[in-house]
């Protein structure tokens, strides 16, 4: 089965989980900009991540054989820093028409701050003025409460539900979600967030419209190899074979075709890793 | 400089031909852009053998059966026709017509750089030119896109084309643009030929062309803040619209990067680096690129940059090539040639033997360049057996 992953940090991720990845069915990745674990203290960080996941992380997910697409954004966590937070969101225009730039990701709330909320409706605006996607962060704490704002404003500024992903969803949060017409997101966490039991119980409920899932695998304790292992279970809980593919393939590369930028003839096509990036190779000893 | 009305460049060129030894006439013909015929645009004097006017087109080419655009100098009895080319585009030729059999002592090339001069003379603006190769390549929802920013460009708004630059090839394309011409900037006597170019590079070039603002500073700011395909595209812009080294940092990192793709649009066909890269930086660049395999030809002015420095750089890495068993690009020899290292003349008699063509011709025309006539035995030993028409000419234009 083919899977689309929509949410992974890639960037702090090893080889051997691109292997594993590939080797699991994973043909697609799209990585979302986010924190880094240590907070940022200047601009020229932003530059140099952003540069690094449109440019060596996607040459290096090629090496395994994968399409790495992702979206850009000031995440919410560092909206609240004001020695970035306009810096970034100037850059944003220029990156924002990069190639493999399918969205304007992860925004919205972390502390419900109102710096988070007029980051979060601005960069809904540069999402319309360069007729992207957005990719929206429901936060860890306050969660409901975050859900319900983020939605708010989505109206305030008028932007159009189908082109959202609201991420990160739970039992509490899909009934608010549910009839919005935003597509949800459930991350698969091998502790907290959600779990393979508790996605299929949420998928048999709701149904599967809409619904993507992915690992938001980063640096702290998660497994980028979650959307497998959820397949795994909807088999053996019995769910058809198209309705899987629809969670783990149509329904999260639908949703980014909304871009306009992702070449699904390309998608198709296997991913020769021959290349070098700036004459780098990742593989090493002697090549054929 | 001032622009000349085509008129007097015409005449400035014909007279130039006419004095050609045993010439009575010239006449300067242009291609048909509807047909493939050359019509006749201005002549001087007389055609040899009946005085009967010039004719009003001629078709490609001496024998009329054949379609095929002169690329070489001809001679056809009492006439010699001179190709004008822009790039590797046939836009015309000179034609001419003397009273006797042409000899065969006449300089073409002087008379093939006059005729290139001519030729940068009557080329089109590069926005111009531009538009035209990429209006015939590109559907009209592209080609409406980019008129947009090239008329947000002439307004001097620099945001519209850093927010265009990126998305460029997602809207125009990326295939190879598949031109045999070339640029000519304005006011210069320099080509800036787009073989190498793809779509999304005229595209870009041509927003920078547009720009009513320092297009060089902001092809340098859009370098340091680009990818790959926009540092390319911005290199491609500084060959054709830089005119300080205001952004040789630019070539300079480019020169350094080990992405051949970025290296190659530094500095082939870019008059930009060529110009204003240091004595011995510019060497290093040729040796790199020797090294990365981008042909050395490529690189604009290098023969006129070349020095006894560049040369032994070059032997020293043909030698430690050799000794490694591996083979050495044929493009090193004219160059090396030019300020010959000791032993260089033995090397390339030595290379005239060589089982590709393509060495066999280079190094037939660096030993034209070092002039030694110990080298003739070897040229007249390998003419008797050569069988390749293009070795064949350059071993008889060295043992002239």
């Amino acid at each position: 089965m083919r899977i689309f992953e929509p949410h992974a940090h890639m960037l702090s991720r090893v080889t051997d989980d691109y292997e594993q990845m590939a080797l699991a069915g994973i043909v697609g990745v799209l990585e979302p900009a986010f924190w880094l674990g240590q907070p940022r203290t200047s601009v020229g960080s932003f530059v140099d991540y952003f540069d690094a996941i449109i440019g060596w992380e996607r040459f290096r997910a090629e090496q395994f054989g994968i399409r790495h697409y992702c979206t850009l954004s000031l995440n919410p966590k560092e909206a609240n820093d004001d020695r970035l937070n306009e810096g970034v969101l100037a850059l944003l225009p220029r990156y924002l028409e990069k190639d493999g730039v399918l969205g304007v990701g992860e925004i919205g709330f972390d502390d419900i701050t109102p710096r988070e909320e007029r980051f979060l409706a601005a960069q809904l605006e540069l999402a319309r003025a360069h007729d992207l996607p957005a990719l929206v962060h429901t936060p860890h704490r306050d969660k409901v409460r975050g859900v319900e704002r983020t939605l708010a404003i989505m109206r305030e500024v008028n932007f159009p539900p189908e082109r959202v992903l609201i991420d990160h969803n739970t039992e509490q949060t899909v009934p608010l979600v549910i009839d919005t017409g935003c597509t949800m997101g459930f991350s698969i966490y091998p502790d907290t967030k959600m779990d393979e039991p508790r996605m299929v119980e949420i998928l048999r409920t709701w149904g599967t419209d809409r619904m993507v899932i992915n690992s938001a695998a980063d640096w702290g304790k998660s497994d980028p190899l979650k959307i497998p292992k959820t397949v795994n279970l909807m088999r053996q809980k019995g769910m058809a074979e198209h309705e899987i593919e629809k969670v783990v393939w149509h329904n999260p590369v639908s949703f980014f075709a909304k871009s306009g930028r992702l070449d699904l003839r390309e998608l198709d096509t296997p991913v020769s890793p021959a290349q070098l990036f700036e004459g780098n190779s990742i593989l090493r000893g002697p090549r054929a | 400089m001032t622009v000349a009305t085509p008129r007097s460049l015409f005449d400035h060129a014909l007279e130039k031909a006419i004095d050609t030894p045993g010439a009575t006439g010239a006449a300067v013909y242009l291609k048909d852009p509807e047909r493939a015929v050359l019509l006749l645009a201005a002549a001087l004097g007389q055609r040899a053998a009946s005085g009967a006017p010039w004719p009003g087109e001629i078709a490609w080419a001496n024998g009329a059966a054949t379609a095929e655009p002169l690329t070489e100098v001809e001679t056809d009895q009492t006439t010699l026709t001179v190709p004008l080319l822009l790039g590797e585009d046939e836009i015309g030729a000179v034609v001419v017509s003397a009273r006797a059999r042409v000899s065969s002592g006449v300089d073409t090339e002087a008379l093939s750089r006059q005729c290139r001069t001519l030729v940068r003379a009557l080329a089109p603006e590069p926005l111009a030119a531009l538009r035209d190769e990429l209006a015939r390549r590109i559907p009209p929802p592209a080609r409406e896109w980019l008129e947009t920013g090239i008329a947000a460009a002439a307004r001097g708004e620099p945001e519209a084309i850093l927010t265009a630059f990126p998305a460029m090839g997602r809207r125009i394309g990326r295939e190879p643009l598949g031109s045999r011409s070339a640029l000519v900037p304005r006011d210069a006597d320099i080509e800036v030929p787009l073989r190498a170019w793809r779509l999304d590079d005229a595209g870009r070039v041509t927003l920078l062309c547009a720009f009513a603002g320092d297009a060089e500073a902001l092809a340098r700011e859009i370098y340091f803040a680009g990818d790959l395909r926009e540092r390319c595209g911005a290199l491609r812009g500084l060959a054709v619209l830089g005119r300080t080294p205001g952004a040789i940092d630019a070539v300079r990192d480019a020169v350094r990067s080990s992405a051949v793709e970025l290296f190659e649009a530094a500095l082939a066909d870019n008059p930009y680096a060529c110009r204003f890269l240091p004595d011995d930086e510019f060497r290093h660049a040729v040796l790199k690129a020797a090294f990365v395999g981008v042909s050395i030809a490529r690189l604009p002015g290098v023969e006129a940059r070349a020095d006894g420095e560049l040369s032994r750089m070059l032997l020293s890495y043909v030698t430690e090539r050799e000794v490694a068993g591996r083979s050495v690009p044929p493009d090193i020899w004219p160059v090396a040639a030019l300020h010959p290292t000791p032993g260089l003349a033995g090397k390339l008699c030595g290379y005239l033997e060589h089982p590709a063509e393509a060495h066999r011709a280079a190094a037939a025309q660096g030993l034209r360049r070092i002039g030694d006539p110990r080298t003739h035995p070897f040229l007249d030993d390998r003419l008797a057996r050569e069988n390749d028409p293009t070795v064949r000419r350059l071993l008889e234009r060295a043992l002239a």
